[in-house]
């Protein structure tokens, strides 16, 4: 049966682009299957050499070696079990989901071993096969990446390509000509089936059942004011480009269309960091202030900020829940606050309350319902924007509630100091900032500001840490921040900046997390939306600075330790991770109207007209092609009698030659020689019955095809005498 | 070979093929986990193999466009000869096909893949046959499944090329023959110079030469012998054979045993052995006459060909209860040897031929055994 060679090596290549692509699709999970994936290619590269010169096991001894890889692949499962049971690494997915995970180094195994079959029958290819779908339906359920569904799309191809000869084979036909016999028709009929269902697929209807998410974690990017951050979970990390609010910048009545690109929006904040993760406060109790904003006594009116204030007018979704503000909020003691509600009309505009601590509080309730909330801030630049606005402490600094410094990671403390050396050799911290209390290991509250610089810098400069929308837990035994900062050193912002706050809470500064967004698209004329896949996390730190008078003043410092944009593997999938996903989100995971709007924005799109030309234009100038080939071929066969009889004698038509020329130029011959004078006008005769059934449409009389045939004899006998030339 | 448009295709039926249930069974399945559990890749692949079964179905009903397929004739073979038995299958379509031709849902079948436009491919296998009679002539069938296997289109191929089987030959020792039927010519009373005139004529002497062993006594010239103190024997010229005239007689009980079935096909293997050893040592004409109830008669001139043609009858003869005797044999009767070979020993059909005709027909059986022939083993020739 595998003498056939295009069914050995469809076959080959089958089983290798099933098991690359279970592998790849598994390697974010389990990264170890990816491995094996690898060994059981190459294993199969060497196997397709080698087979015919290699004397392969009989069917006891495959069998048994089948039976201890799955033994091996069943401990192996074992330990990742046990694993699981510790660590909870996979929790999120489910012990259902990751059973079947496990399950597909054994059917890799279960490949390898059938193939070190020596005898094959029709039912063992069969079997390769299934296990080969089997391979390929797991990786289609976990994958999501174009590359994945790229191998997925090959395995296919070349799925069709073996069972076309495999259907041949088993009906006994003659073994394949080339090792590429059918491919190319091969592969026509998928692109044709998979052309013909993708309508089908647009329209058919949401699934009302519950989504089986069988593939890693999926980590949504997305603003979640009401759930904790958890640093533990694994997987992809993916946004949703959906809208989460608009804003509408003016300043000085126009529409401010320079709005920094990488303009920060404040979310909420979150102080404890419990088990690898921060969970939400319901209350956070920041310092109070000296002095606040006032709140007005009636009517609101913006405050006076300075110059170049501007306004910022929000409109955000209920559903975000959340009172987001630009960074930095600028306010004045003793002026109105600079955010207010902007209420239907004929209600003023209604000032967000002062708070004790510096934050401005939103008033409760609604007089009338809206699907958003809408609200104006007032702002200002400012010399330093990550410093904002600077205050006076009401309570000591002792009096901090304790959340703001507790770190309970020490190995991060640990590491801190190290940092804190490191930076100082580095000369990136001078040994005043770098002195560390060492009672505590806190630094001096007058150098928190440059150390939390420092460090922030540190983190976001440093070639050794990545960000990366892939998250991995090989260490999952360790604390989160742990095994970030020693370990992968890699990340998304939460990781990062989840980092920062431990590193400067390790030398007693205090600090937060904010969640919030970065960045905005702009819509033109001053509009702004900011979409979830824009979510951000980053730290702010509590620090201080003394004035030449000695008062002490206090700001809240954002910093942002996350790698910016560019270097890292979101920015290097470039166009092509953004086209997949828009794809993903608008096709391929989308409801039957979403898929048709899809389609709708791509016929509007001059790329798609250009692409959908050039594939006609292709189309068209194959069937050009073919047809020539075509009438070529039909020339040569309608003729093919009289050519082959005349080719004996060395009348050849030249290129380029018609078939009327050419029998003019054989009558010519024919006439200057005594025997086939006679039969000189059988040539034109066999042209011009050519030429009346080819072009003339008009197919020739039995009776006329008969005297052609009967011309053909005389001019067979005719040649046949020797000519004395 | 000229492309010719396609006549208009015959009736075709279309099924699925066990590989095709089954990928029918998956392709929905997993379309159906696809759309439940919202996983695109489940539900695209799921659709693409429905698709793919579905075309399929279209490219195997193309295939068939234009195919005609026919059985290759041939000679009648005997039981036991080996004989190549062939389908031809010829594409009169514009496009290349691939496609299978089958001689019987368990007989002869082969795959042809892209059959050029004009051609014509031929598929047999070399058979024994172990029973006479004719076999084939229903159309054979084209089929094709292309090109996954899925679904499998048939339609009728042209009928006709049926194959007879003649019933096994075995030896036959012709001088024998010739003596025995002399004999038996003899013992109905005929004078001895008679039957050995119209037997083996010798009447055209040619001279005479050296006695050789298994020369007769009869022979002898005793002058020459005398003359030359040797024995000398008379040298005739080859005086042609009369012609043979074979009646079989397919007897057989109203409710025949197994045994009586042995009888018949041992009649008519003898029947035919003698014809074929006829045409093939002897120079006259043979022929064969078959009694019963589709009763029969061919008559040739000696060739291997011609045996076989003469002995068609024999393919297909059926036993009877009361054979018939044949009539209007005309004037064959008189200028042959008359052999009754029957399925019965003493068959009382030999008396009533003679009656029938005036001229006397000797009877022969296998039960009787006679020196002159050898049946055919079991298995071979």
């Amino acid at each position: 049966m595998t003498a056939d060679p295009a069914f050995r090596l469809s076959t080959y290549l089958v089983l290798a682009l099933a098991c690359a692509a279970l592998g790849v699709a598994e390697a974010t999970t389990l990264p170890e299957v990816g491995g094996f994936a690898v060994v059981v290619v190459l294993a199969l590269a060497v196997l397709y050499r080698l087979e015919g010169r290699l004397n392969l096991l009989n069917m006891a001894a495959a069998n048994n070696l089948g039976i201890g890889i799955a033994l091996a692949a069943a401990a192996w499962a074992a330990v990742r079990v046990v694993r699981e049971v510790r660590t909870g690494e996979f929790a999120l997915l489910g012990w259902g989901a990751f059973g079947v995970l496990l399950c597909g180094p054994l059917l890799m195994a279960v490949v390898v071993a059938k193939l070190l079959r020596r005898e094959k029958d029709a039912v063992d290819y069969w079997y390769l096969h299934a296990a080969a779908l089997a391979a390929a339906v797991l990786a289609g359920a976990i994958s999501r990446k174009p590359w994945e569904y790229a191998l997925i799309f090959g395995y296919a191809v070349a799925a069709t390509w073996s069972l076309a000869r495999f259907a041949l084979v088993r009906g006994g036909a003659g073994p394949a000509r080339g090792w590429r016999a059918g491919l190319a028709s091969a592969a026509g009929y998928f692109v044709v089936a998979a052309a013909a269902v993708t309508p089908v697929f647009a329209l058919t209807p949401a699934s009302p059942f519950e989504k089986w998410d069988f593939g890693p974690g999926r980590i949504e990017i997305g603003y979640t004011p009401d759930q904790a951050l958890d640093l533990n979970r694994t997987g992809q990390v993916e946004g949703s480009s959906e809208p989460a609010f608009t804003v509408t910048a003016e300043q000085d009545g126009r529409p401010m269309v320079d709005l920094p690109p990488d303009t920060r929006w404040r979310g909420r904040a979150v102080a404890q960091y419990v088990n690898g993760g921060w969970r939400r406060d319901l209350l956070l109790k920041l310092p109070n202030l000296d002095a606040t904003a006032k709140a007005p006594p009636d009517k609101w009116s913006p405050p006076v900020l300075g110059r170049g204030q501007y306004q910022l007018r929000f409109s955000v979704p209920l559903a975000v829940r959340g009172d987001i503000l630009a960074e930095p909020v600028v306010w004045v003691a003793g002026q109105p606050p600079p955010v207010a509600d902007l209420l239907p009309a004929p209600h003023p505009p209604k000032a967000w309350l002062p708070i004790s601590d510096g934050t401005f509080l939103r008033n409760p309730g609604r007089p009338e319902k809206t699907p958003t909330f809408e609200y104006v801030q007032h702002a200002a630049p400012l010399a330093d924007p990550d410093l904002g606005v600077g205050f006076q402490l009401r309570d000591p600094i002792q009096l901090l509630d304790p959340v703001f410094t507790h770190q309970p990671v020490n190995p991060v403390r640990t590491y801190t100091r190290q940092l804190v050396s490191k930076l100082m050799t580095a000369g990136r911290l001078s040994a005043a900032a770098g002195k560390l209390d060492l009672a505590r290991w806190y630094a001096d509250p007058d150098h928190h500001e440059t150390v939390a610089r420092a460090f922030s810098r540190y983190l976001a400069e440093s070639p050794e840490f990545t960000y990366s929308l892939t998250l991995t837990r090989p260490r999952p035994e360790l604390d989160p921040v742990e095994e970030f900062l020693e370990h992968t050193r890699s990340g998304h912002c939460q990781r990062f900046a989840s980092a920062l706050v431990l590193m400067l809470r390790s030398v007693g500064i205090p600090a937060v997390l904010v969640h919030g967004f970065k960045g905005h698209e702009p819509l033109g004329d001053g509009r702004y939306v900011v979409r979830q896949d824009q979510a951000h996390v980053w730290a702010a730190a509590l620090v201080s600075r003394r004035g030449a008078d000695g008062v002490v003043t206090w700001y809240w410092l954002s910093l942002d330790p996350t790698p910016a944009a560019g270097g890292d593997d979101e920015a290097a999938g470039g166009a092509t991770e953004a086209g997949w996903k828009w794809f993903w989100d608008k096709f391929l995971d989308a409801s039957p109207e979403e898929r048709l709007a899809a389609i709708g924005e791509l016929a509007r799109n001059p790329v798609t007209h250009a692409i959908a030309g050039g594939l006609v234009g292709l189309v068209a100038l194959g069937w050009v092609v073919r047809s020539y080939a075509h009438r070529a071929a039909g020339e040569a066969a309608w003729l093919d009698p009289l050519l082959t009889e005349l080719r004996r004698h060395g009348f050849t038509p030249e290129t380029g030659e018609t078939a009327r020329e050419f029998a003019g130029r054989v009558r010519t011959a024919l006439v200057a020689r005594p025997a086939t004078a006679a039969v000189a006008e059988v040539p034109m005769q066999w042209a011009d019955g050519y030429y009346q059934e080819r072009f003339g449409g008009t197919p020739l009389a039995p009776d006329r095809r008969a005297a052609l045939d009967a011309g053909l004899v005389s001019l067979r006998a005719a040649l046949a005498v020797p000519h004395p030339g | 070979m000229r492309p010719a448009r396609p006549d208009a295709p015959p009736a075709r039926t279309f099924r699925v093929t066990r590989e095709g249930g089954y990928w029918a069974a998956v392709a929905a399945g997993l379309a159906v986990i696809g759309w439940t559990k919202t996983i695109p890749a489940l539900l695209l692949l799921g659709y693409a193999m429905l698709a793919m079964f579905a075309l399929n179905a279209w490219l195997a009903r193309r295939q068939l466009r234009g195919l005609v397929a026919e059985r290759a004739t041939h000679a009648p073979v005997y039981v036991g000869e080996p004989v190549r038995v062939a389908l031809r299958l010829r594409n009169d379509s514009a496009r290349p096909a691939t496609a299978g031709v089958s001689e019987s849902p368990d007989g002869l079948t082969a795959l042809v893949e892209a059959l050029p436009p004009g051609e014509q491919t031929e598929h047999g296998l070399t058979h024994v046959f172990s029973a006479r009679g004719v076999i084939g002539g229903a159309a054979p069938r084209i089929w094709s499944d292309f090109p996954l296997g899925l679904l499998r289109a048939e339609t009728a191929g042209r009928p006709g090329g049926e194959l007879v089987v003649l019933p096994a030959v075995g030896d036959v020792d012709l001088d024998g023959f010739r003596r025995w039927v002399r004999k038996q010519a003899g013992a109905e009373g005929r004078s001895r110079r008679r039957v050995a005139r119209s037997v083996a004529d010798r009447a055209d002497l040619r001279g005479v030469r050296p006695f050789r062993p298994g020369d007769g006594l009869r022979d002898i010239h005793w002058k020459t012998t005398a003359r030359r103190g040797v024995p000398f024997v008379r040298e005739y010229d080859a005086a042609p054979d009369p012609e043979l005239l074979v009646v079989v007689e397919p007897w057989q009980p109203a409710t025949p045993t197994p045994a009586d079935e042995v009888q018949l096909e041992a009649a008519l293997s003898m029947a035919a052995s003698l014809v074929r050893a006829w045409c093939l040592a002897a120079g006259t004409r043979v022929t064969l006459v078959v009694a019963g109830d589709e009763p029969a008669t061919r008559a040739s001139l000696p060739s291997e060909a011609a045996a076989r043609f003469v002995l068609t009858p024999l393919a297909t003869v059926a036993g009877t209860v009361q054979p018939e005797p044949p009539t209007d044999l005309g004037g064959v009767v008189s200028r042959s040897a008359r052999v009754l070979v029957s399925s019965r020993p003493n068959s009382p059909l030999a008396a009533a031929l003679t009656r029938a005709t005036g001229r006397s027909f000797t009877p022969v059986a296998p039960a009787d055994a006679p020196g002159w022939y050898r049946p055919p083993t079991p298995g071979g020739r």
